[in-house]
This record gives C-alpha cells, sequence and structure tokens, in this order.
C-alpha cells in the first residue's frame, strides 16, 4: 500500500473521531446549560444522539487500535519467545482477528440492512433511523478487516524480527 | 420420539413482578401439557435481552418467546404509540380493553406479525395504571400540576402530556430518577403503582399520588416465525390455548398487584388523591381537542387513529 | 464439546489476541456451534454499546486526558506534593484518595481507574515508583468507582432485586472509606518497607507559588461535585460535565493546548475509551452465552437449593462469585446470578441491602483478578505495560479486598447501619 493512502487513512480516521467526540461533548453541553437554564428550550432526544455520536467515534477508533497495535492483549507467553517464534504466533492471531472482523461486518451489515427495510426507529419523538447508528458496526469491523489484511501482508511477506516483534521498543 | 424443541423465553421483569409469575404459572401450564416434546426455559430479570431490543430478537430468532411492553414497540410500527393517546385517558380497564382486544388491537398485531416477522400468540397482558407522583410537592388537583417539574423518560406522548398540564418537562434516564428526586431536580413523575413501590420510591423522597388513571401499560405476547412454524398443529394449539385460558386470571391478577401496591404506598406514607370520573372526563374532553395534533406528534396513521376513536363510540 | 469450546478461550488468551477478540471469537465459536443465528451476536454488541452507562467512560477519559495534558493535573499532583510530599509514597496515597474522590462522581470503577490511571500513572513513574506498584494502586483504588456512591453497578442490583437505589447506594459508603482507609495504610506501610523517598520541603515562596497556581484547578473538583451534588447535572451526565470543566480550565488558565489541539487530544482519549469499552460489549456478549448455556447457573443453584445455614451459604456464594469474577464481567455476573439469590435472601435472613455490598465487593474484585480484568486491562493499556506487571503489582489489594469481603460479610452492620440510621430499620 502506498505510504502515502495510509498516512491520508490514518489522518481521516483520528480528525473524524476527534470531530465526533467533539460534537457529542458539544450537545451534551448544549443540553445540560438549556435544561438549567431555559428548559424550554432542552430536548429530549440529545441524549440518543450523544450516544450514537460517541459509539460510531468507538468504531473508528477500534480500527485506529488495531493500526498502532494497542488493543489491549495479555502478552504474557509472546513476550517470553524469540522474535522467530513470535511470527507464527502473530500471524495465526492476525488470522483469527482477521476471521472475527469479517464476520461482524458481514453480520453487521446484515443487522443494518435488516433494521433499514423495516424502517425502524427509536422510540423517542427524534424517530432517529436506527440503521444508521447499528452501521457503525460494520463500518468499524470493515476498517478493521483492512487493518488486518496490511497487517498480514506485513508478516507474511515484509518481517522483520528487529522492529515487529510483539510491542518491541515499547519496553519502559 | 424427536429431540425436544428448544423454547427460550425472555421477560425483563425482576423475579416477583407480576408479568414473571404470569409467565411462569404459563410455563408451568405449558410443561404440564406438552410433557418433553418442548425444552422451555423462562429467563427473567433481562438476563439475555432488555425489552428495549427483544423484539428484533424475535425476528433475528435469537429468543423464541417474549413479551415486549406496547411502547417499546413505536419505533417498529407507530401505530404502536396509540395507547398514549388522549382517549385512553383517565377511563376505567373496561373501556381500554374495547380497543386492545378489538379491532386497533387486532390490527397492530398484524401488523406486527409481517414486520417482526413473528407469531402473536393472543391477548396482551396487562400491566399498571399511569398516575402522577411527587416529592414535595403535593398534587391534589390538575391546578397543582402546573409549573411543576416533572420527569419524562421521553417519548413525545409524554412530553405532550406534561405540557398540556402546564409541567415543566425535565427528561431524566431511569437509573438516575431516584437520586434526581432527592436532590429537587424534579418534583414529581409519571409511573405506576407497582414500579414505584418496586424501587421503593418513598426513599427517594416520593410523598404523594394523584391517581388519575393516564394510560395503561399492555405487553404483547410474540413468538419467533419459524419455530411457530415448526410446532406440529396440536402443540400451536395447546400454545394458543393454555395461554388464553390464563387471561382472565391474569388480568385479575394484575388489578390486584395494582391495589396491593396501592395499599403498600399508603402503609408507607404516600397520600394517594383520586379525582372523580367526572373530572377526568372533563380533563379527557379538554385533553381530545387536541387528538389529531397528538396523532400527528406520536405519529400514529390518521386512519388507524379514526378507527381508534369510532372504537370508543 | 463445549468444555473444548471454552479450551479455545484461553488458547486465544496465551497467543496473545487482543482481549476483545478472544471474548467475542469465543462467543462468536460458541454461538455457531450452538446452531444460533450469527447476526444476533453482531446485534447484541450494538445494542449493548446503546446506554447511557456504557457513554460515560469516554467523557470521563476525555476529561481525564484534558487534565493530563492541559495542566490541570500537573497542578493539582505539585498541590498534593507541596501538602503532603514529606511522607513516604506520598503520591500512592493521593491516587488512593483521588479514586475515593473520582468515585463519588463516576458510578464506575473502569472510569475511575482509566482517569486517575491517565492522571497519576506518569507522575508517579517520573518520581521512579516501580510500575508494578504503580499500576497495582491505581487498579486497586480505582475499584472504588461502585462501591462508593453513585454506583452503576448498585443502580442494576436495585433494579434486578427491585429495592430503593438512595439505600443501597449509602450502603456503600462506610465499607467504601473502610476500604480507602486499609489501601492508604498499605500504601504507607509498602512506602517505609521499599524506603520510597520523601520529597524535598518546598520554601516557602514556592510552597505559596504551588498553591496559588492550584487554584484553578481545585476549582475544578469543586464545581463537578456541586454540579452532581447540588442538583445541576445527573449521574449520566456528570462525565461530559467534567470534560467541559476541565476543557475550559485548561484552555483558558493553564493552556497546556491550544483550542485546535483539542481536537487531536479527544482523538486520543477516545481511543483509550474505545480499547475498553470494545471489550466490555464483548464480554457482554460472551456472558450472554454463558447466561443461555446455563453452567454458572446450575452451581449457584445447586448451592441455593442445598440447604446450608447462611453464613455457609454466604461463604459458598463467594467462593463461586471469585472464581466467576476472574472470567466474566460485572454485568453478568449479576444478570446470571442475582435473578437466583436474590428470591432465597429473605428465607435466610440476610437484608438484600447487606447483600448488596457483598456483590459489589466481589464486583470489584471481578475487575482485577485475571484472566479478565477490566482494570487491568486499563492500566496496561494507558501504560502499554505487559499484563504481568500489573497483575503483580495489584495482588496485594486483591488480597486486601478479600479481607474486606469476609469482614462486611460477616458484619452486615458495617452495610446496613447508615442506610437504616437515614431510611430507618426495616
Ligand atoms: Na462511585
Ligand atoms: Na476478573
Amino acid at each position: 500500500m502506498p505510504r502515502a493512502l495510509l498516512s491520508v487513512w490514518n489522518w481521516l480516521e483520528r480528525n473524524l473521531i476527534g470531530l465526533l467526540a467533539i460534537a457529542a461533548l458539544a450537545l451534551a453541553t448544549y443540553q445540560m446549560i438549556a435544561r438549567y437554564l431555559m428548559p424550554s428550550l432542552s430536548t429530549a432526544w440529545t441524549g440518543e444522539v450523544v450516544i450514537y455520536l460517541i459509539v460510531w467515534a468507538v468504531f473508528v477508533a477500534a480500527s485506529l487500535l488495531v493500526h498502532e497495535d494497542a488493543h489491549i492483549r495479555a502478552d504474557l507467553v509472546l513476550r517470553l519467545l524469540p522474535a522467530k517464534s513470535q511470527r507464527p504466533i502473530e500471524i495465526f492471531n492476525i488470522v483469527v482477528a482477521l476471521v472475527f472482523c469479517l464476520v461482524l461486518a458481514y453480520f453487521g451489515v446484515l443487522a443494518a440492512l435488516d433494521s433499514w427495510q423495516m424502517d425502524e426507529r427509536s422510540i423517542t419523538a427524534l424517530r432517529f433511523p436506527m440503521w444508521v447508528y447499528y452501521a457503525a458496526l460494520p463500518a468499524g469491523f470493515a476498517l478493521m478487516a483492512l487493518r488486518y489484511i496490511r497487517r498480514l501482508f506485513l508478516y507474511l511477506l515484509r518481517y522483520d524480527a528487529q522492529t515487529m516483534s510483539v510491542h518491541s521498543g515499547r519496553e519502559s | 420420539q424427536a429431540d425436544p424443541i428448544k423454547m427460550r423465553i425472555s421477560l425483563d421483569s425482576p423475579a416477583q413482578h407480576g408479568k414473571t409469575i404470569v409467565m411462569n404459572n404459563y410455563v408451568a401450564a405449558l410443561k404440564a401439557k406438552v410433557g418433553n416434546r418442548l425444552d422451555i426455559e423462562l429467563f427473567h430479570s433481562g438476563q439475555l435481552f432488555n425489552d428495549r431490543d427483544v423484539s428484533k430478537a424475535i425476528r433475528q430468532g435469537a429468543v423464541e418467546m417474549a413479551a415486549p411492553g406496547v411502547w417499546l414497540l413505536g419505533g417498529i410500527d407507530s401505530n404502536a404509540n396509540f395507547s398514549s393517546l388522549p382517549v385512553f385517558y383517565g377511563i376505567e380497564l373496561e373501556q381500554i380493553r374495547k380497543a386492545i382486544d378489538g379491532e386497533p388491537g387486532r390490527e397492530l398485531n398484524k401488523s406486527l406479525e409481517t414486520k417482526l416477522n413473528a407469531k402473536i400468540l393472543g391477548s396482551w397482558l396487562e400491566g399498571g395504571l399511569a398516575h402522577w407522583y411527587s416529592t414535595n410537592k403535593p398534587i391534589n388537583s390538575y391546578q397543582d400540576i402546573q409549573g411543576m417539574t416533572i420527569r419524562t423518560p421521553g417519548g413525545a406522548a409524554n412530553e405532550l402530556r406534561l405540557k398540556f398540564f402546564k409541567a415543566n418537562v425535565v427528561t431524566i434516564p431511569y437509573p438516575d430518577l431516584a437520586l434526581a428526586l432527592s436532590q429537587g431536580k424534579a418534583d414529581g413523575f409519571i409511573s405506576a403503582h407497582d414500579s414505584v413501590v418496586a424501587a421503593k420510591m418513598w426513599e427517594a423522597g416520593v410523598k404523594h399520588s394523584f391517581e388519575d388513571y393516564q394510560l395503561a401499560a399492555h405487553y404483547i405476547p410474540m413468538l419467533n416465525r419459524a419455530f411457530w412454524d415448526k410446532l406440529s398443529p396440536d402443540l400451536q394449539k395447546i400454545l394458543v390455548d393454555t395461554w388464553q385460558e390464563q387471561v382472565p386470571a391474569q388480568r385479575a391478577a394484575a388489578a390486584a398487584a395494582q391495589a396491593q401496591a396501592r395499599n403498600t404506598l399508603i402503609a408507607n406514607g404516600v397520600k394517594i388523591v383520586t379525582p372523580d370520573s367526572k373530572t377526568r372526563a372533563a380533563a379527557r374532553e379538554r385533553m381530545m381537542q387536541e387528538y389529531d395534533q397528538w396523532v400527528k406528534a406520536v405519529k400514529v396513521d390518521p386512519d388507524f387513529a379514526k378507527k381508534l376513536l369510532q372504537t370508543f363510540r | 464439546m463445549t468444555n473444548v469450546l471454552l479450551g479455545l478461550f484461553f488458547v486465544f488468551l496465551a497467543s496473545g489476541l487482543p482481549i476483545f477478540l478472544v471474548l467475542g471469537m469465543t462467543a462468536v465459536v460458541l454461538f455457531w456451534v450452538d446452531g444460533q443465528p450469527l447476526i444476533s451476536v453482531a446485534q447484541k454488541v450494538v445494542d449493548q454499546f446503546n446506554s447511557d452507562t456504557l457513554i460515560s467512560v469516554p467523557f470521563f477519559v476525555i476529561a481525564a486526558t484534558f487534565m493530563q495534558r492541559g495542566g490541570v493535573a500537573g497542578a493539582l499532583v505539585d498541590f498534593a506534593g507541596a501538602w503532603t510530599g514529606r511522607l513516604r509514597g506520598s503520591l500512592g496515597l493521593v491516587c488512593v484518595l483521588g479514586c475515593a474522590m473520582f468515585g463519588a462522581v463516576s458510578g464506575s470503577s473502569v472510569a475511575t481507574a482509566l482517569a486517575m490511571g491517565t492522571i497519576l500513572v506518569p507522575a508517579m513513574l517520573s518520581r521512579n515508583y516501580e510500575r508494578p506498584f504503580a499500576l497495582g494502586v491505581v487498579a486497586g483504588s480505582g475499584t472504588l468507582g461502585i462501591l462508593i456512591p453513585p454506583s452503576l453497578a448498585m443502580i442494576l442490583y436495585a433494579i434486578i432485586a427491585e429495592e430503593s437505589v438512595p439505600r443501597l447506594f449509602i450502603a456503600g459508603l462506610v465499607p467504601g472509606l473502610i476500604q480507602t482507609g486499609l489501601f492508604a495504610l498499605y500504601v504507607m506501610w509498602y512506602a517505609h518497607r521499599h524506603n520510597y523517598p520523601r520529597e524535598k520541603a518546598l520554601s516557602r515562596q514556592e510552597f505559596i507559588r504551588v498553591n496559588l497556581r492550584a487554584l484553578p484547578a481545585l476549582a475544578v473538583p469543586l464545581v463537578i461535585a456541586v454540579g452532581i451534588y447540588g442538583g445541576v447535572v445527573t449521574i449520566s451526565e456528570a462525565a461530559a460535565f467534567a470534560a467541559v470543566v476541565v476543557l475550559i480550565v485548561s484552555a483558558t488558565v493553564y493552556k497546556g493546548f491550544t483550542w485546535r489541539e483539542s481536537i487531536g487530544v479527544m482523538g486520543d482519549a477516545m481511543k483509550s475509551g474505545a480499547s475498553i469499552l470494545v471489550i466490555v460489549a464483548t464480554a457482554l456478549v460472551f456472558g450472554h452465552w454463558m447466561t443461555e448455556a446455563g453452567g454458572p447457573a446450575r452451581i449457584v443453584k445447586f448451592i441455593v437449593d442445598n440447604g446450608l445455614s447462611p453464613w455457609q451459604f454466604l461463604l459458598a456464594i463467594n467462593a463461586i462469585l471469585l472464581i466467576m469474577g476472574m472470567f466474566l464481567e460485572g454485568a453478568s455476573i449479576m444478570l446470571i446470578t442475582l435473578p437466583l439469590l436474590v428470591p432465597v435472601l429473605k428465607p435466610l435472613g440476610i437484608d438484600p441491602v447487606h447483600f448488596a455490598v457483598i456483590i459489589v465487593i466481589n464486583l470489584e474484585l471481578a475487575l482485577v483478578t485475571p484472566p479478565v480484568g477490566l482494570n487491568l486491562y486499563v492500566l496496561s493499556g494507558i501504560t502499554r505495560a505487559p499484563m504481568s506487571e500489573a497483575i503483580k503489582g495489584v495482588t496485594p489489594f486483591i488480597v486486601l479486598l478479600i479481607g474486606l469481603l469476609l469482614v462486611v460479610t460477616y458484619v452486615p452492620e458495617l452495610s446496613l447501619w447508615l442506610p437504616n440510621l437515614v431510611y430507618g430499620a426495616r
């Protein structure tokens, strides 16, 4: 993958997460101020929209976490092994991760489509179309799957024990 | 002998809740009749699903049976919002049954069966009737509600009702309600006697109730369609008949539970004021002038709303 | 067969697969083998996220990240150091007390550990505290979030057991303070034994400067507490409120970052929050499978049906909960066990309010016991330290918590005295 494309992708994800979070925070702030100072302007639906924004941000962030290898893991065993034996184990991990992400992306699409077809709405006055919210899940897992495909490529064809053994260079 | 067919039932009411007790009775009666042809397991207390999410689980086949509250189905079919319309305000259960057991109820059942890929088992379960509850400011009349800050869980109809009585609307999620009341963030809220007793709301400061029969809670018993189709005709018949046999007893028990909850409230120092049926009827009449506006706000189909009016004629 | 499949869990765990994938993939395989529709796994994950309670975690992390980057945290740490620096291990002490105070505004232990860890672990490391100890103090003290009111765990208990929320909240207060005291004593003893250095006494001028600089920072927790207990914001809103207050103070007073940089800071905070939330959501799906499969429920039912005396019953339940707590997340534990346990409390003469405190302390333990311990993950996540260090550091606190659990279990007055005083005995 061209380096430029990757950095654009990362840049987009980083800013999207920040903007979604800021929008959520702004909306939550508006609701608190409105309810306290001018109850007539307070609206019942801000709470749910805050959730939708944050959850979209969470799923996009999950993709960046794959890129940075920052998803939390118990690497007790892995750390004890020399880089040479780490490689096949990490390839196994990537394959498992890829399978999971593809399964969730696929069934997530089905869940969102299901909701779209039945025109499911939230039960508040806003009647928010729920598929927009559900779509965060397949979007997040599809992004993660792409990240894992890249990682698989690196581990299969561009392996470098110096830089790619688990958490190398991150020890204290 | 074929393997028993798995039948998981999901409720989000706690063990002692009327709905859970009814469903336990149903399971016991079913087990006696079907032997080991069905492998029935009841999960309550939201162990498997919240009722908010359970209708989707029915559609997707993640559970075989559930009985979500009608008001939670408004996102699937907006006609399910009908029970919060002014026609239901302040009236007795017998009148409400005309709608839920009659044409409007049947029409909603049919639509839900299609949308949720479900089989509606039979008559709806009855729950509590909604009234006002308040902490320090007593509600002795409709006028007293004016200017009070009343909590709503959200929803267009709730908001309209509060505004109709000129209350200030404050949206607070249920888990925050008790603390919000004890801090004076809200003066009162709308709920039912049994729910207030379950949460022991007098410990959060509730001292008054204005019993005006705003609306009634109902639960729709539904089965996953694929599960239903798998059953032999005689099993299907047993499921439906056993349900219907229990309906009168269930409705009597629900009413008794409300009466008992009412006594518990009084025993814990909650003062209950009940406007007479004439006063309620007058309030209802004023509210009915806004009927079309409410219908539009809660997105009930205008034809459906008209049929509803005819039911009460 | 199921046991073989559950073995998958350990294979995934040992191979170093990210935790959310360990839980999620095990759940997917179990659902699939059971012939359950996999669409409901996806649906369940996304439905779990749709809750007011999960959302407080990222907001609290945003608040903590703003504090850390913006200079608010630095000013507070200097302030605490100026007053307690002459004690050995003063920052550890500050951490215990800070978690207790944070627990009074947050209903979640994970949020407490994330926020306090973000702020205090870097400070402790910069003063040469051993990393396992720094991780352990925060992971252990962070559990206070669900014992000291408000508490999301207590709210869920109240809903399942039909109890009153205010009474449960106040029941956690005395045990929470005891836990705080225990942990504080341990930290002082540890620092003394390991000869942690005292900090240099500050000159009078320096002391005044540090205090003055901390004034706006001190206003932050004050404003948040007043907001919550003065009835301005709800518990669910407290997190967003904290984030806004900190953002304003950071950007206007301490100027640790510019308004423009706040997008990046928010993004980093969201990543910390996300790394935990994906684990919580998949843990709940795993718990859903466990509920349905009924294994733990059968063991609980066996105990319930065994005609044990109350003290034997409580001991057995604590043992089961401790084991379940190793593998399951708090909400799942309550959903699996409470519907079976609550109905037998009255016949055994156990007060459900007392039992709530017992349950919550077990949930605190669940947060810090490996292999599935959310607070361990939090600390390992924000510091990128190996999990083994967090486990090593938290072990003494696990021992202390078990001690607290036994005392609270067999001295019901610790839980019941205050609520009965306030709301009357019943
Ligand atoms: Na707390
Ligand atoms: Na654990």
